[in-house]
């Protein structure tokens, strides 16, 4: 009896750790100047509202990886990032679906196996990248050193021709 | 041709010594200065401005430098001058006698001073070409290499070494090449 009261227990402990009615509201930041970098930070600050007041851990598809989402002790803000080569940063919108545990663990098995997951993710962030600037096209020194090699240049044949 | 011990020499004479003569006059000595002090000056709004550097702060480098460098450009010029004017004078005599000769055809009179005209007008003829492209191929020299030197080799470099490091080795290389008697 009372094995089948904890059984039925944390059953119900378990169902009630999944988010209901989840809302989000989410902040994003990349870079806007990449001159000094080696990498383009992504970063999704969020806070998760869920119906029955939960706080659960989330796990974040980043490009095909599952990672686990960073949360404040307080559990009220989460934090997701990622970073990738300037070069090959692509600008745009980055779609990261969030998943809680048991979506984690079901896609994660899911992936394992090679099937095609159809897990439906509990919530979805964008961080939108527009661009950042990576430093002037056109160096004015080059220019510089290039005119006045040039006009030196001229000067010289000029001189050589003189005094031929 | 040599004169006589204690008779004055001849006009033309005097200008065959003026030509070979490396002392420059008044006004051309001003031109040079002049010149040599506003290119050595260029550099220093090329630091202040692209390489920004706090000129208050380093004001004695930058006086210092600027008329080191004044000095020696004026050296080159004057000596790159000297070794062109010869070699200009040969070359534009031809103009000039045609010219001289072309203007007193008519006059009997002055023909007879018409060799001297001929000399002296050649003479300042290479004196004025001289100069002025003495001035063009040691400025274009020496910004060359101030360009290459401070923005290429000494990029990374503190305000000090850059600055003086560049401006001293464009002059000090000016002044040296102008020297050579081969060119």
């Amino acid at each position: 009896m009372l094995r089948f009261v904890a059984a039925a227990a944390l059953l119900v402990a378990s169902a009630s750790a999944a988010c209901t009615n989840p809302s989000v509201q989410a902040s994003s930041y990349t870079p806007a100047d990449s001159q000094v970098l080696a990498a383009i930070p992504f970063i999704a600050e969020f806070t998760l509202s869920c119906g029955n007041g939960e706080k659960p851990a989330l796990y974040a598809d980043i490009e095909g990886s599952l990672v686990p989402v960073t949360q404040s002790v307080d559990g009220a803000k989460y934090q997701v990032s990622w970073v990738k080569d300037v070069k090959k940063a692509k600008t745009g919108d980055y779609s990261v679906a969030l998943y809680d545990s048991d979506g984690y663990t079901t896609l994660r098995r899911a992936r394992e196996n090679g099937e095609a997951a159809n897990v439906a993710p509990l919530v979805t962030v964008v961080v939108s990248y527009p661009g950042s600037y990576s430093g002037p096209v056109f160096n004015s020194e080059h220019f510089a050193l290039g005119l006045s090699a040039l006009v030196f240049y001229l000067a010289f044949s000029s001189k050589s021709a003189l005094l031929a | 041709m040599a004169p006589k011990a204690g008779s004055k020499m001849t006009r033309e004479e005097e200008l065959l010594l003026e030509g070979f003569n490396k002392n420059v006059s008044t006004k051309s000595s001003a031109l040079f200065y002049g010149n040599a002090f506003i290119v050595s000056a260029i550099p220093v709004w090329l630091y202040w401005r692209v390489h920004t550097v706090d000129v208050a702060a380093y004001a004695i480098m930058f006086v210092i430098g600027t008329l080191v460098s004044t000095w020696l450009l004026a050296f080159a010029y004057k000596n790159t001058k000297h070794v062109l004017k010869h070699k200009l004078a040969i070359k534009r005599e031809a103009a000039v006698t045609k010219e001289i000769t072309k203007k007193l055809a008519d006059d009997k009179k002055i023909s007879k001073k018409k060799d001297e005209r001929i000399l002296w007008k050649k003479n300042e003829v290479a004196e004025y070409e001289a100069t002025t492209f003495s001035i063009f191929y040691n400025n274009s020299l020496f910004l060359a290499i101030v360009i290459f030197a401070s923005f290429y080799v000494l990029n990374g470099a503190s305000p000090t070494v850059n600055y003086g490091l560049s401006i001293g080795s464009a002059s000090g290389l000016i002044a040296l090449l102008s020297t050579g008697t081969k060119s």
